[in-house]
């Protein structure tokens, strides 16, 4: 039995996605990079399953009720309010009569208005309709709001399980491995090579993975060497110097998020206004994402020439850098959530045209706006990153071969920069799971972006970049990057969140319409159960259940922590008796020889 | 697992089984493998002897970087000439101790003494040069020798309890049974 759960394993392995090029990476380039890849590889997957969770229960539904009603199955869509809007106010992006040019067709493919508007593609197409269809007495009722709010949870929820779980396994793991730090050197000389290994490919590779893991041991040992052993006054001025950059980096944030406030406001007062110059219509739609692209792009730079005066360990320098780039990004696409909330919602701004109480005239589907903006930002975050891989990494690489300037050798070949392309991944996919609520076919396109990506990068890796010269640990870095895409993952969720609950909805697109708050969906539809099952809900959903939940929870993280402490002291208990085994085992060998050399003589 | 065309005779082959891990299948395996080096050599006595080096052709030897060390521990030749020659009975010694089913004093025994490179009865400094030049098959080990300084001077530090610069059997054996990867890298499956 155990044999065969072995096989199975080793099997399921084999079949993973992309195992050689994986496997390749690694060999050549060390564990740090690998882990990107592999990274890269889990959020794929993940988005196939968003997309997969959308489309089958709320894309396919609106379409086959759509063309069933053209058929001739006995089938009535209700609206689910009767709230009608007048005229002026009625939602109508797109006129297909009217005749337009060509490139402007161009501009709204690249900027998701005019024809994009009335497609799947956005939230605004989705109607707020409960289908009914009659079929030989089998009675089949669908909900499409309901069915909207409900896959949106879900998907949230499943990121959230699938994260933590790899995220903690990934802290249990580094955890442990840093508690028995007691013979890894011994460890790897000596039981390094697998006896087992028969392919060419192979032994290449365990050779140099050897290699860089005991080049990336030692390194550190000699860092933490350093490190402990600096001077008062040495600490003094790298404080200084710390406090300093520190500030710079806090300026440079600030300076990122007054710009994007004043592209976004352009954008908004003149985004809708399409003169015939294309080139110049299309900047000002993109405005925003250009600005924000900018800002992500110039600041790592920053960050990262400034932080090798701050002098820390590898391991340590990425893990800063990672941070506050982040911060960067994370910050800007909330900061842009905000700012166009404050621009359309109307109650807030002094003097603006009302339009049955909440939106400007020209923005009647705040939703499918925002779901727009997360369009362009996904579309541009590729193009760039397709422009530096192609245009910047390419002649650099033969430049430094084939040209023996100095400019060329003060350069110098390109190393693949991990904390920058990992930052990238989650940046795209913080922005895929805001967008998969206003633009339900956007994981179809970020899945599409990642496949790019991954061959892209590998060929990238391949041809233009050299190993490292500061090899790092991986295998905290890659729970890192976990816990970095938890933290995107809650800066996604809290606006979704908040607008689900808060908000009001467009009054005349999307599913919600008509409605007070987007939840109102799942309210309305609690009222058509029966009677029992609408009092459990309520006490769900009332505060005193939150209050008991709350409770056993604090009651249970009280317990692991008590746990964890007594575990704790129980390791360095048996630290001590392992030491004190191995002074035994001194003094017993040391007899030993002693003796022996007695009886010799 | 049929063993109608071994050479061997039914009483070697029981003598087999019982003094290794291995089952009849198995050892006629082994011996056809063995017997596929030189084949002419084998038939003229059984218990001909083929040099070490050969065993490189196999395809579980061709990469290992220990294989010299493998065959000069377990060869029993007499012959300064031929010191590392293998003659089937040796073979089947090692292919045991590398078996899945042998235990970890056994393998502990023989890694002591592969590790030992110059033969001293200890693992030193030396040896343990010796090794990791090995296993980065480079012939400056790390490529810089303050690294393998270092690196050497770590172990010794971690494996050498009672300092004096060299790891004896005891000192060595307990380093490995601390070492969680032991028993799955020092290892050979059919």
């Amino acid at each position: 039995w155990k044999r065969f759960k072995e096989d199975s394993a080793d099997m399921l392995r084999h079949v993973q996605l992309w195992r050689t090029s994986i496997h390749e990476v690694e060999g050549r380039f060390g564990n740090g990079i690998r882990s990107y890849f592999a990274f890269l590889r889990w959020l794929f997957i993940l988005n196939i399953y968003i997309f997969l969770l959308m489309f089958v229960f709320v894309c396919v539904p609106t379409v086959a009720f759509e063309s069933l009603v053209h058929s001739g199955v006995n089938i009535s869509s209700n609206s689910l309010n009767g709230n009608n809007v007048s005229a002026e106010c009625a939602y109508n992006p797109y006129d297909p009569n009217a005749v337009n040019s060509f490139s402007q067709y161009v501009i709204w493919f690249f900027t998701g208005q005019g024809f994009m508007e009335k497609t799947l593609l956005f939230y605004g197409y989705y109607s707020n309709s409960a289908t009914t269809i009659f079929s030989d007495g089998f009675l089949f009722y669908y909900d499409i709001p309901l069915a909207y709010l409900m896959v949106a949870f879900f998907y949230f929820l499943l990121t959230l399980v699938l994260l933590v779980r790899r995220a903690g396994a990934g802290l249990k793991e580094s955890l442990l491995s840093n508690e028995d730090r007691f013979y890894t050197y011994c460890n790897k000389v000596f039981c390094g090579w697998d006896f087992c290994i028969t392919d060419d490919h192979s032994a290449e590779l365990k050779h140099s993975s050897l290699k860089y893991e005991l080049q990336t041991d030692l390194e550190e040992e000699r860092i933490r060497l350093r490190q402990s052993s600096r001077t008062s006054k040495e600490k003094w001025i790298l404080y200084t110097k710390r406090f300093f950059i520190n500030l710079v980096v806090v300026g440079i944030l600030v300076a990122s998020l007054v710009a994007i406030f004043y592209a976004a406001q352009y954008a908004l007062g003149n985004g809708d206004t399409f003169n015939n110059n294309f080139m110049l219509d299309l900047i000002v739609t993109y405005l925003t994402s250009i600005v924000i692209t900018v800002a992500n792009f110039i600041a790592p730079l920053i960050f990262g020439f400034l932080i090798i005066y701050e002098d820390y360990s590898p391991a340590f320098t990425i893990k800063f850098t990672l941070i506050r780039t982040v911060f960067l990004r994370l910050a800007s696409v909330v900061f842009l959530y905000v700012v166009v909330y404050l621009q359309i919602n109307c109650k807030i701004r002094p003097n603006c045209t009302f339009c049955e109480g909440v939106e400007l005239k020209t923005y009647k589907c705040w939703e499918t706006y925002l779901g727009q903006e997360m369009y362009k930002l996904t579309i541009m975050d590729f193009f760039i990153v397709l422009a530096v891989t192609l245009f910047v990494e390419f002649p650099r690489k033969l430049i430094v071969e084939n040209c023996s300037c100095g400019l060329a050798k003060w350069w110098g070949q390109q190393e693949f920069s991990i904390p920058e392309n990992v930052l990238d991944i989650v940046y795209a996919q913080t922005i895929g799971w805001i967008g998969a609520f206003y633009a339900p076919l956007l994981p179809v396109i970020v899945v599409v972006k990642f496949f790019i990506f991954f061959y892209l990068k590998k060929l990238s890796l391949t041809y233009n970049c050299r190993p490292a010269t500061r090899p790092y640990r991986a295998s905290r870095s890659g729970t890192f990057f976990y816990i970095i895409l938890l933290v995107g993952f809650v800066v996604a969720a809290f606006p979704v969140v908040v607008s689900v609950a808060i908000l009001e909805p467009s009054k005349d697109c999307g599913p919600f319409r008509g409605w007070t708050t987007m939840f109102y969906a799942i309210t309305a539809s609690i009222q058509t159960q029966p009677g029992w099952l609408q009092s459990i809900l309520w006490f769900v959903g009332s505060p005193g259940f939150a209050i008991i939940i709350g409770v056993l929870l604090c009651l249970a993280l009280y317990y692991f922590v008590a746990l964890r402490t007594a575990h704790k002291k129980m390791i360095s208990l048996l630290r001590d008796q392992l030491t004190l085994e191995g002074k035994d085992k001194q003094f017993l060998l040391s007899r030993v020889t002693k003796l022996t050399k007695e009886l010799q003589d | 697992m049929g063993s109608t065309n071994s050479r061997l005779s039914k009483e070697q082959l029981s003598e087999y089984t019982d003094l290794t891990y291995f089952t009849v299948g198995e050892i006629n395996e082994l011996f056809k493998k063995f017997e596929s080096l030189d084949k002419q050599r084998l038939r003229e006595n059984i218990q001909n002897r083929i040099p070490g080096a050969k065993l490189r052709e196999l395809p579980e030897f061709k990469h290992n970087p220990f294989l010299h060390r493998l065959c000069a521990v377990f060869s029993t030749s007499d012959d300064d000439d031929a010191e590392d020659s293998l003659n089937f009975d040796d073979f089947l010694d090692m292919m045991n101790a590398l078996s899945d089913q042998a235990p970890f004093s056994l393998k502990a025994k023989y890694a002591f003494q592969i590790f030992d490179c110059n033969q001293n009865g200890y693992v030193d400094k030396e040896d343990v040069l010796e090794i990791i030049k090995h296993i980065t098959k480079k012939r400056d080990g790390m490529g810089d020798d303050g690294l393998n300084e270092s690196l050497v001077q770590a172990v010794m530090l971690e494996a050498d309890l009672d300092q004096d610069d060299m790891l004896g059997p005891a000192e060595f054996e307990h380093v490995l049974s601390k070492s969680p990867d032991f028993m799955s890298s020092f290892r050979i499956r059919l």
